[in-house]
C-alpha cells in the first residue's frame, strides 16, 4: 500500500473541535491587530509610483529634474536607474508575463504603474512633485479583446519581436485525452455554445502597501503580501519559477553586501489578499521600489499603491467555444473546448474531475492592455468548463443534474468504477464522496421535493422557481509538486514550558494560527491555550499557508511531523541518563513507559507520576537538549487522485420581467476530509458563496473604449455582494471522508465555493425558465436577453 | 508628522507641533502641553492644573484627613496669558482681544479638541484632514481602517460621534472640536460585550473591515438594545465584508444585545 504518513490519527482533542478561542480574534476585534498599512516609522517617507495615463505608450524620453528639486522630496527612482538595468523577463504561469519590470518603461495598460516612482515628506509632496516630472511618449494603439488581439494584424509593443500577439511563454496550448473525434461519433447528441466569462478584479480591502527601513547593511521590510519567503528571494535579485519552486538568480540583489540573509521580511496581517497579486509578477517586484527608495534617501520608505485593488484583475475572463458529445442516458462521451483567455488553467483542473474519456482542449493565451490577471478566490472557468456540458446534458435529456454528476464522476477520464477498483482498493478508501455531497444537499435543499422539468414552476408573485447544482473536486496542492521549501518548527520554552510553533506565516483569514495550533497541541500532548505562533518576523522557517491555495493541507503534514519530533525530543529528555550532578526526570523508565496529555508528561502505568511542562523544562535543564521538534516539507511519492467532491445548491426565483434573479437559499456541501476548525471552514463556505455570487452576479470591470480606462474602480461603481444581496439563508454542510492528502486526510474547499456559485446560478435560472445564460456574470439584461425579452 | 516643505516660518500652516512624537502618536493627551507656533514663536497654549482639596473630619476620638487632588486643562492665550477652561472660551477671548493677530488667530483655528474612548486630545488639523487621517495618524487609532481608500463606499473608517456612526473617510476633521468620540480600541477597553462576541462567533476572517462593523454595532445597539435580525442587516449594510462574513454578524449582535439586556458589561 503506498505511503500515508499523516493519515495516523483516530482521536483528537482540538483537531475538529468547535467552539476554541481563535488565537487572532481579540486584536482584530479591538482594532489592534497590525497590518502592513498601519506601519509608522518614525522618518518614515511616502512614495508612490506614476501611473500610466495611456493604456499603451512608450516612454522616448523623461525629465525628473524638477521633481528632485521639490521641496519635501528625497528620492526619485527612474526605469533606466542602474539599480533596475537588467532583464525582466522570465516566465510567469503567464498571469502577467508581459509587465515584470518594477518601473517599466512601457504602459501596458491604462493607469498600471510604471516609468517613475518618487519618495517624499507626505503623499501631497510625492502629487505635486509628480505633476512636474515632463515625458514624452510614443503612442501605441492598444487592444482589450482576448480573441481579436490573436486575430489582429497590429502587434502589441510586449510582442514586438515576434509576429504575434499570442505569448510566447504560453502561446497556443492543446490538453488531449483519449480520442475526442472518436468519442463525438460514439455520441447520440452533440450540442455546441458559447461560455464567457467578463472580467473581475481583486477588491482586495487593504491597498498593498510596502515599507522598506535600511539599517546598516540589514534591510527590514513590511510588505502586503502572502508570499514572505519569494518576496526575499526576489530582493536578493532571484526570481521564482513557478511552478515547479525552484529561484532563478536574475538580478543583483538588492543589497549588495550579502544575499537573502539580511533581507528581513515581516508578513503582518493581510487584508483579504485571496491569493493574487503574490502570482502578478509586477506586484511581486514593487517592494524593490521600497528597497531602492530607502537606500537612496537612507530613511524609511512607505511605497502605497491606492488603486491596487482595481489594478490586479481576476484571471477567469476567457470566451470558450465549447462541444459537448452525450448518450441519450446522460453518459458524455467527448468534451472540446476553444479558449481565448488569460490563462491556461482551464484544461487542468476539468480533466481531474470527471470520468469524461476524451476531451480536447486549445487554449489561446494573447496579450491585451489590461491589468494583470490572477487568482483571487477564483477558478470559475474550470467549474464552468465541467459544469456547463453537464447542466447542458441534463437539460436536453430533462434529467436532473445530480444524476448526469453521479453518471460521470471519474478522475482523469477514468469512471468510479475503474477507481474504486484500482485507487480506493489500493489506499484502502471505501467512500463514494460525490454520491454523499449530493445526498447531503439534496436533503437540506428539498431537492426531491422542489425540483421540476425546466421554466414550470410559476409562483403565486410572479416570479418563477429554480434550483441547480454546480460541484467541482477537491482543490488541492500536489504534494509532489510544493511550490516553495516550507518547513516549522515546535519547541518547548525552557524558560516556562510553554509551546512556541516557530514559523512565519501570512495570515489572511484562514484562521490558520488557530488551525496550526490545534494540530500541535494533539500532536504533541499540549493544552491548546498553551500552544502559540506568532507569525509576522522572519524566522526562516516559512508555513506553506498564505503561499496559494491550500496552505493548510500542506503546512499540516510537516507540522505533525515537528510536534512528533519535538514530543520524542521531550520523552527522550525526560528518560535520558545526565551528566555528573544532574538525574533523570523520570527515573528507571523509558519513552515508550511515557505518554504526554494536556501539557503533562505521565507514566502510562501510573499516570499519578507525572510532570507539567514546566516541571520538565525546570529539572536539571542544564543538562538537557531543549524538546524542539522540526521538519519541512517533502515529496511524498504519491500518485494524486482528486476524489474528494464538493458542490452548491442554489434556489433561486427569477423575475422574468426584470431579469433580476433572487436567491433565496444557497447549501454549501464540501467534502473536506477532515475538519480542523469548524468555524473557519464554515467561514470560507459561506465568505466563498457571498464573493462567488458577487463575481458571477455583478462584478464586471467596464472599460471607456476610447482611451482603455476602467470606468468603474472604486467600491461605489463597482459593487461586491453585502449584507443584504442575498436574501434567503445559507447552510453549510462539512463532509469527512479523510481522502484528502493532508494531514489526516484532509483537504482544502475555500476557493471552490466560491468558483461553484456562477454555475450552479447558472443551472438555477434555467430551471427556473428553461433559457440558459451561459455568459457571466449572469446581470439583469443578459437574463432577459436569454428570454428574448431584449 | 513633520513637513519639511513648509520650514519657512512665513508659510507654517501645515506643521504640526508635537512634543509628545511617537511612531504614530501626534495627538497630545491632556497631561503635555500643546504647542503652537506662530510668527515664528512656539507658545504653550494648554497647561495643566493640579487642584488638591484637604478635608479634614472630625468623629468623637478620631480626626480623619483626606487628601483629594484633580487634573484639569486650562487654556492660555498666546498673546496676554489669560487662562480659560475651555478651548471654546480661548478662541472667543481671541477673537474679541486680539483681532489683530491674524496669523496666530489662523493657528489656533485650527486647534481642535478631541474626547476619544476618554482620552482628551488637542490637535492642530489642516483644512483638508479627515477625521480618519487624523484619529488614525496623529491619534493612533489603527482600527479605523480605509478599505475603499476614502470613497465612502465600505464604511471600514467607521467611528462613532457623539453616539452616531460616521465615516472618517467623509469627514473633515475641523468640523469635530469638542466631539466625543468613539472606537473599537475604546470598546476593548471597555470590555464591550460585542468585542467577546465576534470572537466567540468567529465573525472575522482578515479582520481589516471588523472594527468598522463592530463599532457599528456598538451604535446600533446604542439606539436599539433589541435588534431584529432585519434590523441587523439593515444597520450594518453599508459596511462592506470582502471575505463575505456577513451571517455571522447576526449572532454576535444579538448575543451582546442580550448580555447587554442582562446588565453585562
Ligand atoms: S474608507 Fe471610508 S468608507 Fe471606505
Ligand atoms: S473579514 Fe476580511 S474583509 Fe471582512
Amino acid at each position: 500500500m503506498p505511503e500515508q504518513p499523516y493519515h495516523t490519527r483516530e482521536e483528537f482533542n482540538y483537531v475538529g473541535k468547535a467552539g476554541l478561542k481563535r488565537k487572532d480574534g481579540l486584536e482584530k476585534a479591538a482594532g489592534t491587530a497590525l497590518f502592513t498599512r498601519d506601519v509608522y516609522l518614525p522618518g518614515m517617507l511616502i512614495a508612490k509610483t506614476f501611473e500610466s495615463p495611456y493604456a499603451h505608450a512608450k516612454i522616448v524620453s523623461m525629465d525628473t529634474s524638477k521633481a528632485e528639486a521639490y521641496p519635501g522630496v528625497h528620492a526619485v527612482l527612474r526605469y533606466d536607474d542602474p539599480e533596475l538595468a537588467y532583464e525582466f523577463e522570465y516566465p510567469s504561469w503567464g498571469w502577467s508575463a508581459q509587465y515584470q519590470h518594477p518601473l517599466n518603461q512601457i504602459a501596458h495598460w491604462a493607469g498600471c504603474p510604471m516609468g517613475f516612482a518618487i519618495a517624499a515628506v507626505d503623499e501631497q509632496t510625492v502629487d505635486e512633485a509628480m505633476k512636474l516630472v515632463e515625458i514624452e511618449w510614443e503612442i501605441l494603439p492598444f487592444e482589450l479583446d482576448y480573441e481579436q488581439s490573436a486575430k489582429d494584424d497590429v502587434i502589441l509593443e510586449a510582442h514586438r519581436d515576434i509576429d504575434t500577439n499570442i505569448r510566447s511563454a504560453e502561446g497556443v496550448i492543446e490538453h488531449e485525452l483519449g480520442d475526442v473525434e472518436k468519442g463525438m461519433q460514439e455520441a447520440d447528441n452533440i450540442v455546441k455554445f458559447t461560455y464567457i466569462d467578463e472580467e473581475d478584479t481583486w477588491g482586495g480591502v487593504e491597498a498593498l502597501s510596502c515599507i522598506a527601513v535600511w539599517r546598516g547593511d540589514h534591510l527590514d521590510i513590511w510588505v502586503h503580501n502572502q508570499t514572505p519567503n519569494p518576496a526575499q528571494m526576489r530582493l536578493a535579485g532571484y526570481h521564482q519559477w513557478v511552478p515547479v519552486g525552484y529561484f532563478v538568480r536574475v538580478a543583483p540583489p538588492v543589497n549588495q553586501y550579502t544575499l537573502a540573509n539580511k533581507i528581513h521580511v515581516h508578513s503582518l496581517y493581510q487584508g483579504a489578499q485571496f491569493g493574487g497579486p503574490n502570482w502578478n509578477t509586477w506586484y511581486c517586484n514593487y517592494p524593490l521600489t521600497a528597497a531602492w527608495l530607502a537606500k537612496r534617501a537612507q530613511k524609511p520608505v512607505k511605497h502605497i499603491l491606492d488603486r491596487s485593488h482595481f489594478e490586479n484583475r481576476g484571471y477567469d475572463e476567457a470566451v470558450h467555444y465549447m462541444e459537448v458529445g452525450f448518450k441519450n442516458d446522460g453518459t458524455i462521451t467527448a468534451l472540446k473546448s476553444l479558449d481565448y483567455g488569460s490563462t491556461i488553467d482551464f484544461p487542468f483542473k476539468v480533466g481531474k474531475g470527471t470520468g469524461v474519456p476524451n476531451y480536447y482542449d486549445t487554449v489561446i493565451v494573447p496579450y491585451v492592455n489590461k491589468g494583470p490577471k490572477s487568482c483571487y478566490r477564483h477558478g470559475m472557468k474550470e467549474c464552468g468548463g465541467l459544469n456547463l456540458p453537464y447542466s447542458i446534458v441534463a437539460g436536453e435529456l430533462g434529467m436532473p443534474m445530480t444524476e448526469v454528476a453521479l453518471k460521470n464522476d471519474g478522475c482523469y477520464g477514468n469512471s468510479m468504477e475503474w477507481i474504486n477498483e484500482n485507487v480506493k482498493a489500493q489506499y484502502g478508501w471505501t467512500r463514494d464522496s460525490l454520491k454523499e455531497v449530493i445526498e447531503a444537499g439534496k436533503e437540506a435543499i428539498g431537492w426531491d421535493e422542489k425540483w421540476h422539468l425546466p421554466g414550470e414552476k410559476k409562483l403565486d408573485n410572479g416570479r418563477y422557481h429554480g434550483i441547480g447544482l454546480a460541484f467541482s473536486h477537491n482543490w488541492e496542492v500536489d504534494p509532489n509538486t510544493y511550490f516553495q521549501p516550507n518547513q516549522a518548527c515546535v519547541a518547548i520554552q525552557r524558560t516556562e514550558g510553554s509551546v512556541k510553533l516557530i514559523a512565519r506565516h501570512s495570515d489572511g483569514g484562514w484562521t490558520g494560527e488557530t488551525s496550526y495550533c490545534q494540530i500541535v497541541a494533539d500532536e504533541l500532548g499540549a493544552k491548546y491555550d498553551d500552544v502559540e505562533i506568532r507569525p509576522f518576523d522572519d524566522v526562516k522557517f516559512e508555513l506553506k499557508q498564505g503561499m496559494g491555495s491550500c496552505g493548510l493541507i500542506c503546512s499540516s503534514v510537516f507540522l505533525v511531523e515537528a510536534a512528533r519530533n519535538c514530543k520524542k525530543k521531550l520523552l527522550e529528555i525526560c528518560t535520558e541518563p545526565t551528566g555528573p550532578g544532574g538525574r533523570q526526570i523520570f527515573p528507571g523508565l523509558t519513552p515508550d513507559d511515557l505518554e504526554v496529555k494536556d501539557s503533562v508528561v505521565f507514566e502510562k502505568a501510573n499516570p499519578d507520576n507525572k510532570k507539567t511542562f514546566y516541571e520538565v523544562c525546570q529539572a536539571d535543564w542544564q543538562f538537557h537538549d531543549p524538546a524542539i521538534g522540526w521538519a519541512a516539507n517533502r515529496r511524498h511519492g504519491m500518485e494524486i487522485w482528486n476524489l474528494l467532491r464538493q458542490a452548491t445548491f442554489m434556489e433561486v426565483e427569477v423575475d422574468t420581467e426584470t431579469g433580476e434573479v433572487i436567491i433565496k437559499k444557497v447549501v454549501n456541501v464540501n467534502d473536506v476530509g477532515k475538519c480542523v476548525t469548524p468555524e473557519s471552514v464554515k467561514g470560507q463556505q459561506y465568505g466563498g458563496s457571498y464573493m462567488g455570487i458577487g463575481n458571477s452576479r455583478n462584478e464586471e470591470v467596464l472599460y471607456d473604449t476610447q482611451t482603455g480606462f476602467q470606468i468603474n474602480d472604486n467600491l461605489i461603481d463597482y459593487k461586491w455582494f453585502s449584507f443584504n444581496d442575498i436574501e434567503g439563508p445559507m447552510e453549510q454542510i462539512i463532509i469527512e471522508t479523510g481522502m484528502g492528502y493532508g494531514a489526516y486526510g484532509m483537504s482544502g474547499c475555500s476557493e471552490v465555493v466560491g468558483a461553484l456559485m456562477a454555475t450552479s446560478t447558472s443551472d438555477a435560472i434555467f430551471n427556473a425558465t428553461g433559457k440558459r445564460v451561459t455568459h457571466f456574470p449572469t446581470t439583469p439584461d443578459r437574463v432577459l436577453k436569454a428570454l428574448g425579452k431584449i | 508628522m513633520p513637513h519639511e516643505r513648509n520650514k519657512d516660518p512665513k508659510n507654517i500652516s501645515r506643521r504640526q507641533f508635537l512634543r509628545d512624537a511617537g511612531i504614530v502618536v501626534g495627538g497630545t493627551a491632556v497631561g503635555s502641553a500643546f504647542i503652537l507656533t506662530a510668527c515664528g514663536e512656539e507658545k504653550e497654549i494648554t497647561k495643566t492644573v493640579t487642584k488638591t482639596d484637604t478635608v479634614t473630619t472630625t468623629a468623637p476620638g478620631t480626626t480623619v484627613t483626606q487628601t483629594a487632588t484633580e487634573t484639569a486643562t486650562k487654556y492660555v492665550c498666546p498673546v496676554c496669558n489669560e487662562e480659560f477652561d475651555s478651548l471654546d472660551e480661548l478662541k472667543n477671548h481671541f477673537e474679541s482681544e486680539h483681532p489683530d493677530d491674524k496669523e496666530i488667530k489662523d493657528e489656533l483655528d485650527r486647534v481642535v479638541t478631541y474626547t476619544v474612548n476618554g482620552h482628551q486630545y488637542v490637535l492642530q488639523v489642516d483644512p483638508q484632514e479627515t477625521l480618519h487621517d487624523v484619529l488614525r495618524e496623529k491619534c493612533g487609532y489603527l482600527s479605523l481602517k480605509d478599505m475603499c481608500t476614502g470613497w465612502g463606499a465600505c464604511g471600514s473608517c467607521t467611528v462613532i460621534v457623539e453616539g452616531k456612526p460616521i465615516l472618517g473617510c467623509m469627514a473633515l476633521a475641523r468640523e469635530f472640536d469638542g466631539a466625543n468620540m468613539e472606537t473599537s480600541e475604546g470598546l476593548a477597553q471597555k470590555k464591550h460585550p460585542l468585542i467577546d462576541t465576534y470572537v466567540k462567533h468567529y465573525t472575522m476572517q482578515c479582520g481589516y473591515c471588523t472594527p468598522g462593523f463592530i463599532v457599528t454595532s456598538k451604535a446600533l445597539l446604542d439606539m436599539n438594545p433589541n435588534p431584529t435580525v432585519e434590523d441587523i442587516r439593515d444597520k450594518l449594510a453599508g459596511n462592506l465584508c470582502r471575505c463575505g462574513t456577513y451571517p455571522q454578524h447576526i449572532p454576535a449582535v444579538q448575543e451582546a444585545a442580550e448580555i447587554l439586556q442582562q446588565g453585562g458589561e
